[in-house]
């Protein structure tokens, strides 16, 4: 089955905060997934400037994903707008790092 | 990043309208790197340098000798990760930890407090003989 494929990238700086995200979206599901896959939910986290990963797919090429409607928040703040478009790297993943 | 308990969400939608949404939830410790001075007494104020410590001072507690005694941060600048408490009394000798929003930090740092023990003059003075010995 022919896969559409989008791929994101976000990066940014900000005082004292470097934030960089890689997004990758994909094309091929009746409905969207998305993950937060890294760091592993439940794991102590002694580091405080963790690299975030987040993952979404949709397999459906005739029903892509809505980029707009992407939203990322830390502990209830919106942190999408941290996040720019950049080049997709396979399969589908979003990375934030934050301080 | 505050230590404390860590909540990413985040969610999407396709263009027909489906939605997807996640959440992880992770515990995140502070880091405790330096205690100053290193020496004090009881009324002393102390400044402590870690990470992770919250804008709001009376979520941040020096952990203290002996065990269960705590001091509760009076000011913070987590623009350069500093944080002073006073040393209540009863404090002894020993490594004081930080605890952050009910997260503590795995490093501990030694304070020596001298002791207020009388010395042996003192207690002879007080056991004066009747002869005056």
């Amino acid at each position: 089955m022919a896969t559409a494929r989008r791929r994101l990238i976000v990066g940014f700086t900000v005082p004292s905060i470097v934030i960089a995200a890689l997004m990758h979206a994909t094309a091929a599901q009746a409905s969207p997934t998305i993950t937060v896959s890294s760091p592993p939910a439940g794991q102590p986290l002694y580091d405080l400037h963790p690299t975030i990963t987040v993952g979404y797919t949709s397999d459906d090429p005739a029903v892509p994903l809505n980029l707009t409607t992407l939203r990322v928040t830390v502990n209830g703040f919106d942190w999408t707008g941290k996040f720019t478009i950049g080049p997709d790297s396979p399969p589908m993943r979003s990375r934030l790092t934050m301080s | 990043m505050i230590a404390g308990v860590l909540t990413i969400a985040a969610s999407i939608s396709d263009t027909a309208g489906a939605s997807a949404s996640a959440a992880a939830n992770y515990d995140v410790f502070p880091t405790f790197s330096a205690l100053a001075p290193s020496t004090a007494e009881a009324g002393d104020t102390i400044s402590l340098m870690a990470s992770g410590l919250d804008p709001a001072p009376d979520r941040n507690k020096a952990l203290l000798t002996p065990n269960g005694l705590t001091a509760a941060l009076s000011d913070v600048d987590r623009s350069i990760g500093t944080g002073r408490f006073t040393l209540p009394a009863g404090t002894t000798t020993g490594d004081v930890g930080l605890e952050v929003n009910g997260k503590v930090a795995r490093e501990r740092i030694r304070l020596s407090v001298p002791s207020v023990v009388p010395n042996c003059g003192g207690i002879r003075s007080l056991f004066a003989t009747a002869d005056g010995g």
